[in-house]
Formats: C-alpha cells, sequence, structure tokens
C-alpha cells in the first residue's frame, strides 16, 4: 500500500457520484481509490452505506408505492375538494370522515363528507358511495339531511357536502324551557318527535330506499326539537333496477353492516334478499322501545354467534315488566314493531305511525296481539288485492295436502292433515273476502283456479267419496265468499252426490253440504229455502252428535238468523238463545286454545240478538251489540269493520231510545274507525278503487246516521256537512237512480227546511218524490217524503199544496200499514197538519187531527 | 387517519367490547388491506379479493369473540393467513366447477402455509410502507419543499439538477432532503412495525 504523501490524494467523492454508486452504477477508479486509501475515518465509506441502504428501502418503498403515487392523496386536512374550507372534523366512521368546512361560495356551514382511505377505495365502496350521494339527494324531505353538493376532488376523491345539522342524538334530546340544559321530554314529547323521524324514513320508503342503520346516532334532534336522519350510507335500492344490477344489488351477499342493537333478525340472517322496508320499521321499534324506556328490548352479548342469535331468538323485554303500569296500547305498539317475523310487523311505517297517533290521541289503536292465525290472515287482508294471490297460496296448500291423500289416502292421518289445511284454506280465502268489498277481476281469477282445481279433484279423485265431498265443499264454501252461487250450488249437489245414500241421514258432510245450501239461500233472500236447508242440517247434527257442540250452535244460529228475515221473531230469538247458551257451556271447558273461535262465534250470535231486538227493545239490544264487541276486542286480526258497525247499531238504538248524546258519540266513534280503516286501505291497496267502494258507503251510512242525530240535536252546520259528504259518497260509489241518494238528499233537505230554506227544500223535496214514485219505493217512504215537502211548502207559504202532500202523507203513515200515527213520523206530519189548519182558522180539523194523533191529550 | 398508535394487542382488547365500533373499524382498517393484497397475490380478482377480505375478517371477529384465538398458539398472522387462505381456496372450488365445465383443469394449488405466510409477510410490508407514505404526507406541512424534493427525486425519479432548479434548492439541499425524508419514513415504518408486530405475543 502507498504512503498517503507518495501522491496527491483524490478528491473526495462528491454527494452525488456516491448517490450514483449506491444507485447501482460503477465505481470510477477515484472513488475507488479514495476509499481504500484516503477514507481515513471512515466516513465515506459510511455515508455510502448509508446511501445504499437508503436506496435499498426506497427501491421497496417506490415499489409499494407504485401504484399510489400518482394515486389520492389520503384524506387530511390538508386537502379539502376545490370551493370548501376545512373548520374541523366532526366523525369519523367506517365509511368515511365527516368535516365541519365552509362552502366558500355561500359562506355557509358544511358536513363535509369524505371517503376516510382513498388509496384503499375499493370499486364497491366507491360505488357505495356514489349511490349514498344519488338516493340522499334525490330525497328531499325537512327531517332527512339535505345534499348541497357532491362531486370528486380533481385528485379523485369523493365527497358529499351536506347540511350540517347541530343537535344531538335522539336518545339524548331535551326540551328547552330557558334553563341552560333543557328538561327531559316526556312520553308523548318523545313520541312526536319520533313521529318525525317516521316520516322521513317512510317518504324514504316510499322511493324504495331503506335505511338499514336506524339508530338514535343516526338521528340528530336540532335545537327547535327537529329531528334529522343521517347517513343513508346504507341505504340499498329496492325494485327492479336493484334486481338486475346485482353488483349494485345492496351490499354483497352477506355483508352484515348494520349495528347489532338496532339490527332485526333478518338484517342477521346473513341473506340480504330477506331485507325490506320492514327492516327500518324493526330498527325504529328499538329505537323506541328505547327512546320510552331507557333500556334495550333485550341484552345482547357474548360472542357474535351469541348475538345474532339473540336477535334472532330473544323476545323483547314487555314494557310492563320493566315498569309496571306502562300503557298496554303502547305496548301492544311497540311488541308489534319489535315482532321477529317480518310479516306480524306493522307492514309500512306509515301504520307504525298512524297507530302511534292513534295512541296519543287517545282512539283504539290497530294493533293486535299475535295468534298463530294473525300472519296469514292479516297478510292476505292486507294485501287485500291480490286474492288471486291468497287462492294461489291456498291451493298450493290443497294441492299438497291432496297429494298426501293420494298417496296415503287409507291412512288415517292424511285425512286429518287434509282437514286441517281445508279448514285453514277456508279461513285465508275467507279473511281475502271481507264482506262489503266489491269484487274485481282478482276475484275472477281466484274463481278460476278454484275452478282449474275443482277439475284436478274431479278427474283425480272422482272415485273417493270421503274426500271428494269435503273438497266439493271446500270449493263450494270458497264459491260462496266470492258470490258465485251458480258454482257454489253445483259443487255443493256434485259433494251432496258423493255420499253413499245410505250415510246421508248421519254424515257429517251432508250436514255440512245442507249448511252450505243453506248460505246460498240465505245470502239470495231466499228465506225459505234457507230455512229448510239449516233445519234438516240442524236435525242431521242434533241426531249424531253431544250436545254442547260448535256446530249446533252454528246452525241454532243461522236458522235464527233465518227467522228473523220471516219475521218470526220469537223462534228466532228461541234458536239465538240456545245457540248462546250452548256457546257458553263451550267456551267456559274449552282451553286457552280453543275458546278464539268459539268467542268469535259467540259473538256473531249476540250481533244477531242485537239486530232481532234493536226495533222492539233497543235497551237489550245495546247489551247484546256491547257483548259482541267485548269478544271482538279479545280476538286477534282486525275486526275494526265489524266493531264499527257494531257501534253504529248500538248508535242507532240509543237513537231509537231518544238518548241523542249517546247516539251520536257511537255512530262518530264507528265513523272515525271506518274512516281510518279506509285510510290504510288506501295507503296500502293500488287499486284503491275496487276495493273500497264498499267501505266508503259504510262510511257514507255512518255520516247519514250521525247527521240525522244532529238534525235532532239542532246542530244544523255540523248535519250539513255530514249528509253533504254522504251524499258525495254515494253519488260517486253507486247508480245515479239508487235509493239511498234519495235518501241522502232527502235528509238535506230536512236541514233546509229546518235552517229556514224552505224554497230550496221546497225543490229538492219535489225530485225525491218523483224519484221514489219512479223507483216504486216502499208507500211509507213515499209518504214520508210528502210529509217533509208538505211541511216545506208550509214554510214557504203555500198552504194549498202544503195540505194536499201533507193529508197524502197522513193517510199512508196513520193506516194500519204505516209505521202509526204515534210514530215519530206520525207524530211530525200530524203536528204539521194541526199547525196548517189553525193558521188557515180550521180548528174542528185541526182538533180531530189532534185526536187521531195524540188521544191522550183530550 | 388510522389510529397507528395504538398497538395490536390493544386493539385486540377492544374487540372484545361490543360497544367499540372503533376498535372494530381500525382492526379492519389495519388488516383488510393486507387481506386484498394477499388474495390478490393468490390470483384473486379486485372484487373476489375484496369480498375474501371482508369475509375474513368478518370470521375473524367472530372466532375472536368465541374466544377461538388463543395467543399462545400463535402468532395472529397464521390466524389471519389460515382464514384467509381458506377463503381463497373457497374461490377457487366454486369457479373450479365452471372451469371444469370449460374443461380446464379444476385444480388450482394454493401455496402451502410457510409460503403463504411468508407472502402475507410481504404483503403486510407493502401495506406498511403505503401506510408510511400517507402518514408522512398527512404529517407535512403542504408547502414543505424537502418532502417535495424527496417525492420528485426518489419517487418519480427526477433528476436531481431539474428538482434543484425547480424548486430553487441547491443540489446539496436536494440530496439531504431526499436522506432526511428516507430517514424520516424509516422511522415512521419502524413504529408501524411495531404496532403491527406487537401481535406476536408467543
Amino acid at each position: 500500500m502507498t504512503s498517503a504523501g507518495d501522491t496527491p490524494p483524490p478528491p473526495r467523492p462528491s454527494h452525488e457520484e456516491l448517490e450514483a454508486i449506491a444507485a447501482g452504477a460503477t465505481m470510477s477508479s477515484h472513488v475507488l481509490e479514495y476509499l481504500s486509501r484516503w477514507d481515513e475515518d471512515g466516513s465515506v465509506q459510511a455515508e455510502l452505506e448509508s446511501l445504499q441502504k437508503d436506496q435499498d428501502f426506497l427501491a421497496d418503498f417506490i415499489e409499494a408505492n407504485r401504484d399510489r403515487v400518482k394515486g389520492p392523496a389520503p384524506i387530511t386536512e390538508q386537502a379539502p375538494p376545490e370551493g370548501y374550507e376545512i373548520i374541523r372534523e366532526l366523525d369519523r366512521g367506517g365509511q368515511g370522515v365527516v368535516y365541519l368546512a365552509r362552502q366558500l361560495r355561500t359562506k355557509r356551514e358544511v358536513a363535509l363528507k369524505m371517503i376516510i382511505q382513498a388509496a384503499f377505495t375499493t370499486e364497491r365502496q366507491k360505488q357505495r358511495f356514489e349511490r349514498e350521494v344519488e338516493l340522499v339527494a334525490s330525497m328531499k324531505h325537512p327531517n332527512i339531511v339535505t345534499v348541497f353538493d357532491s362531486g370528486v376532488t380533481p385528485d379523485g376523491r369523493l365527497f358529499t357536502a351536506m347540511e350540517y345539522i347541530k343537535g344531538v342524538p335522539l336518545n339524548l334530546f331535551r326540551i328547552s324551557d330557558g334553563s341552560e340544559t333543557g328538561r327531559e321530554p316526556d312520553r308523548r314529547e318523545r313520541i312526536r318527535v319520533f313521529l318525525k323521524v317516521c316520516a322521513a324514513v317512510n317518504s324514504a320508503h316510499l322511493r324504495a330506499i331503506i335505511h338499514r342503520d336506524l339508530k338514535p346516532l343516526n338521528i340528530l334532534v336540532d335545537d327547535e326539537g327537529e329531528p334529522h336522519v343521517l347517513d343513508f350510507g346504507l341505504a340499498k335500492v329496492v325494485g327492479p333496477e336493484a334486481m338486475t344490477d346485482t353488483a349494485m344489488a345492496a351490499t354483497a351477499a352477506g355483508e352484515f353492516m348494520g349495528t347489532f342493537a338496532y339490527a332485526s333478525p333478518e338484517q342477521v340472517s346473513g341473506d340480504p334478499e330477506l331485507i325490506d322496508t320492514r327492516t327500518d320499521i324493526y330498527a325504529l321499534g328499538v329505537i323506541l322501545y328505547e327512546l320510552l324506556l331507557g333500556e334495550r328490548p333485550y341484552e345482547l352479548g357474548g360472542s357474535i354467534n351469541d348475538m345474532i342469535k339473540g336477535i334472532m331468538e330473544v323476545q323483547p323485554t314487555r314494557p310492563s315488566v320493566l315498569e309496571a303500569g306502562f300503557d298496554r296500547d303502547l305496548e301492544t305498539i311497540l311488541l308489534m314493531a319489535l315482532s321477529k317475523d317480518p310479516d306480524r310487523r306493522f307492514q309500512s311505517v306509515r301504520d307504525f305511525a298512524d297507530d302511534l297517533e292513534h295512541w296519543l290521541n287517545g282512539e283504539p289503536i290497530l294493533a293486535r296481539r299475535d295468534d298463530a292465525w294473525y300472519v296469514l290472515r292479516k297478510y292476505v287482508r292486507r294485501h287485500r288485492l291480490p286474492v288471486s294471490l291468497a287462492a294461489g297460496f291456498v291451493l298450493l296448500l290443497i294441492a299438497f295436502a291432496i297429494t298426501m291423500s293420494v298417496l296415503f289416502t287409507k291412512v288415517a292421518i292424511a285425512n286429518q292433515r287434509l282437514a286441517g289445511t281445508l279448514g285453514m284454506a277456508s279461513n285465508v280465502i275467507a279473511s281475502a273476502d271481507p264482506e262489503n268489498v266489491q269484487r274485481g277481476s282478482t276475484a275472477t281469477t281466484a274463481v278460476d283456479m278454484l275452478l282449474a282445481w275443482s277439475e284436478v279433484v274431479q278427474a283425480d279423485l272422482g272415485d273417493d267419496p270421503d274426500i271428494s265431498s269435503r273438497i266439493y265443499n271446500d270449493l263450494a264454501h270458497s264459491f260462496i265468499g266470492f258470490d258465485r252461487y251458480d258454482l257454489a250450488q253445483r259443487h255443493l249437489e256434485r259433494a251432496y252426490a258423493a255420499i253413499p245414500e245410505d250415510n246421508l241421514a248421519t254424515s257429517q258432510e251432508a250436514a255440512r253440504t245442507l249448511r252450505n245450501l243453506g248460505r246460498i239461500a240465505y245470502k239470495q233472500g231466499r228465506w225459505e229455502k234457507a230455512s229448510e236447508d239449516f233445519q234438516r242440517c240442524l236435525d242431521i247434527r242434533r241426531r249424531t252428535l253431544i250436545p254442547p257442540h260448535p256446530d249446533i250452535a252454528d246452525s241454532l244460529q243461522q236458522l235464527g238468523s233465518t227467522y228473523r228475515h220471516l219475521g218470526r221473531m220469537e223462534d228466532a230469538e228461541q234458536h239465538m238463545r240456545e245457540s248462546l247458551a250452548m256457546y257458553d257451556r263451550l267456551i267456559n271447558t274449552a282451553g286457552e286454545d280453543g275458546r278464539g273461535p268459539l268467542e268469535a262465534a259467540q259473538a256473531s250470535v249476540f250481533n244477531g240478538l242485537g239486530l232481532l231486538l234493536s226495533r222492539s227493545r233497543p235497551d237489550e239490544a245495546i247489551g247484546f251489540y256491547t257483548k259482541s264487541i267485548e269478544l271482538l276486542d279479545n280476538q286477534p286480526g282486525d275486526d275494526d269493520w265489524r266493531v264499527a258497525r257494531l257501534k253504529h247499531n248500538i248508535g242507532m238504538c240509543h237513537f231509537r231510545t231518544g238518548d241523542l248524546e249517546a247516539a251520536s258519540d257511537h255512530i262518530e266513534e264507528s265513523l272515525r274507525i271506518k274512516e281510518a280503516g279506509l285510510r290504510r286501505l288506501q295507503a296500502e291497496s293500488q287499486t284503491v278503487q275496487d276495493a273500497d267502494a264498499g267501505n266508503r258507503l259504510q262510511i257514507a251510512t255512518g255520516k247519514q246516521a250521525l247527521s240525522s242525530v244532529l238534525v235532532q240535536l239542532e246542530q244544523y252546520d255540523r248535519a250539513e256537512q255530514l249528509a253533504t259528504e254522504a251524499l258525495a259518497i254515494r253519488t260517486d260509489v253507486l247508480e245515479p237512480d239508487h235509493y239511498q241518494l234519495s235518501d241522502s238528499k232527502e235528509l238535506l233537505a230536512r236541514i233546509n227546511l229546518q235552517t229556514g230554506r224552505a224554497g230550496a227544500a221546497v225543490d229538492l223535496l219535489t225530485s225525491i218524490r218523483a224519484e221514489r214514485t219512479n223507483r216504486g219505493d216502499a208507500p211509507n217512504k213515499i209518504a214520508w217524503t210528502k210529509s217533509i215537502l208538505g211541511q216545506a211548502l208550509l214554510a214557504a207559504g203555500r198552504t194549498d199544496e202544503a195540505e194536499a202532500s201533507l193529508s197524502e202523507a197522513w193517510s199512508v203513515l196513520a193506516s194500519s200499514e204505516g209505521p202509526g200515527p204515534d210514530s215519530p213520523q206520525g207524530r211530525e206530519t200530524a203536528s204539521a197538519l194541526i199547525d196548517l189548519y189553525e193558521r188557515t182558522n180550521r180548528s174542528d180539523r185541526a182538533r180531530q187531527i189532534r185526536n187521531e194523533a195524540f188521544p191522550e191529550e183530550d | 387517519m388510522v389510529d397507528i398508535e395504538r398497538t395490536t394487542t390493544a386493539l385486540l382488547e377492544g374487540l372484545f367490547d361490543h360497544d367499540n365500533e372503533a376498535a372494530w373499524s381500525q382492526f379492519d382498517t389495519r388488516y383488510r388491506p393486507i387481506v386484498i393484497a394477499f388474495a390478490r397475490k393468490l390470483g384473486l380478482s379486485e372484487s373476489d379479493a375484496s369480498d375474501v377480505a371482508q369475509e375474513t375478517i368478518f370470521q375473524f371477529l367472530q372466532e375472536y369473540r368465541d374466544g377461538k384465538y388463543d395467543r399462545d398458539r400463535g402468532r395472529l398472522r397464521s390466524w389471519l393467513v389460515g382464514i384467509a387462505r381458506f377463503r381463497v381456496a373457497g374461490v377457487y372450488r366454486k369457479k373450479g366447477v365452471k372451469r371444469e365445465y370449460r374443461g380446464e383443469s379444476a385444480m388450482v394449488t394454493l401455496p402451502n402455509d410457510d409460503e403463504c405466510s411468508t407472502l402475507w409477510d410481504q404483503e403486510r410490508r407493502t401495506v406498511i410502507l403505503q401506510l408510511a407514505m400517507q402518514e408522512l404526507r398527512a404529517t407535512t406541512k403542504a408547502h414543505d419543499r424537502t418532502i417535495k424534493a424527496f417525492e420528485m427525486v426518489a419517487m418519480n425519479q427526477i433528476p436531481v439538477a431539474t428538482v434543484a432548479s425547480d424548486l430553487e434548492m441547491t443540489d446539496q439541499e436536494v440530496y439531504l432532503a431526499k436522506s432526511r425524508t428516507a430517514k424520516r419514513l424509516r422511522a415512521i415504518i419502524e413504529r408501524l412495525e411495531q404496532t403491527y408486530d406487537d401481535e406476536a405475543t408467543t
């Protein structure tokens, strides 16, 4: 080695040279020389080694970041989208960061939401974000946060600028009362705020947007007490679009995103197909529960599996267990929203909200406690129109049962199963077929399906009398439900023919056939024929069954009702009372499970007795109607319309006994129930026109009756309004020459008369008289119209015409065919006549009428 | 920004607490990218890989909370690798049916456990390097020329002289910037490695 003194040292290698060497360049001779001979303190060597280490590290580093070098920068406070200035971070969630920012153009403060790590943004995250923006922006609702702006920053990050809500989570909100902290809201205040949340969610649902992650943290209540629903980020589009575009359909299958405490069973099941708007209803149920009781409906803990199991299986703690005396109706509403089975929940947020409103207003709620039949009947009834679907479903069940029977014809079990299925099928069809609903094309479809089924039965089971007669009977029952008496009759004949002659006197199927034949006759108003069939049915049943038996009780009731129509009031009452007593005995001995149907049947008997006595003994009738309502109240399912009719009838009885206040109370309540029912129907059915004509007519009847009562109470304004509404509905729904139109107009004419508009009343009544005469209405009705016309003419000063009209009316009304001189109509007509004669100084005529009408006064 | 400060051990503690959404989401943020990269390396498409990541994280959380994850039995890594490998194999199994149908071989041989672990470590390293870059950017003032110079020289391979003139720096300053930044990055990475390494408490 040469010494340092021999030759001058080469220059110290420059940093650039060393960098190049570290980067892989060949070492030049002078660098080599310097390193080997002159780098006495090793500093150049160290520098080079350090640079080489850097180089290796940086090579790795660059490789790792290669794709990201040009990619978007991470989100930090440094890079807001153009036009925004970040003020501070508000929140950070799984999906994004939310900043409080200022929109420079408008100077307003906004909540700016960005994807948390753009570098890691997957296509799915991106799509989800875009979807969210699109959805939320499409919704305009005061209780849903408004999206002002959205877009992509120059470096490719997505953002949305939303309304900035200064608020607190729903479970923490307080009512401002001037104090610094405000006060705790009471239960009703909480519900009112909650109702606004419902309105917001409902409006999203109407756009087929499901929130899927509703929780108090996602609902901010501002200082004014207005709630704002945030973060539709998990929203999923339901509908055809989403169905076809599977990539966008929901978040990926099996993925669970909600927060456990508010997640519904179907949400944790892992099958995204099961999630629909009712998922939000469940979450709302948990939220409301927590809001009202301060606790969640059930404890969740342990492993994820435990939690999932908990959500699927643990029933919510009844509020009344947590808090003694908790309102029972409110409890029912909560438990219904929290039902594990979506079919048993409220079917729309609106239903849920409506029931809460009912509760707030002290009105009867619509939610009912559950039972085994509830789901099926409720489903079919709520979706009233797809009767064909109900029938289709029922047919599937029947088909299954038949297959079983055919496979195991001789096996008793198969027969039992068949009987059970058929019973259920009838029940479902019956519920698809509520009274007084005009039936449209869907019923036709159902009838077609039943007919098709009937042919299958004929082909396959022609030689099995037991089963075929049972099925024919069941089909007939369904046809009766659809008012197809011709088809029902035909099937009943087949059912009867299938029964061996020796068995006719003892066969239960024969009895059932006779009962169905009786029903047809009854529905057609052929009372004599109906009473014969029912009597024969009753005979078989009395002969073969041991009382007390529900079938005997049923026959007694059917026969009793028929006797009522035949005017055989004593026979009717006797049969019905026997039926009533038999049901009493049955109910007393029945178990918990069997009691429901018996009580439902007994409710009909009470109703029949009420109808029977409503004119002769209205006080007793009121008692029977009330019993009927009590029994229906214990029944699951929607019996609103029946209850409404019963209340109406009670009101009419009060009317007859002269208790006008009670009359108007009951009729008014009946009307409220009917109107709520109609609103519900209209909200749910797509083709309201067909479905609700019957319901609307019932409402018209209620309005008409209430109006009559109010006329007696001299509340003419409201009476006129109601009568006008009744007339409008009837004009809309009925044929133009229907008698009920005349009835409505007549009531209006009476109100005109009472309020000093005699001229208008005369015009109206003149045309009503013509309508009634042309149509051939009952003489009493025509006479009554003439009587009112006469009163109007008298008030208008047209005395001669008035006398003629009133005299004609009086001769009919006071006759033995009419209601009699001491009936309300008779008295009113008489009073008018007396008035007329006294005004025209014919006191002898006046006295004569007075003697006829009010003999006790002399 | 990811909460890098929190060690994985601490994070795992947090996962036991059901209401601790933050722990959950941090764990997810920390490991999802690794699983995705891992699955991509094993040949899956972006969307399959991201599905596998979702399933893996979810399954891990589930097993973890069920108490199946036993610290003494091995590193978090091998647990996650095991799940992820199984999930990737599942994707291939499903596709295998289609492949067979097309006449291709249904067999796809996945690397063995050791190879998978190596692969995982590589991907973890990659993710850490990416996180480091993000943290570097996040913790630097926007107008810091040091980083700018570093990015231009090291990342974008722009000649020093050009960078120097662009940024009105001397060549020496540019070099200094590069090495300083590299040093900073190393420190960040070391800390990140520790955060992740804390997962190994054998």
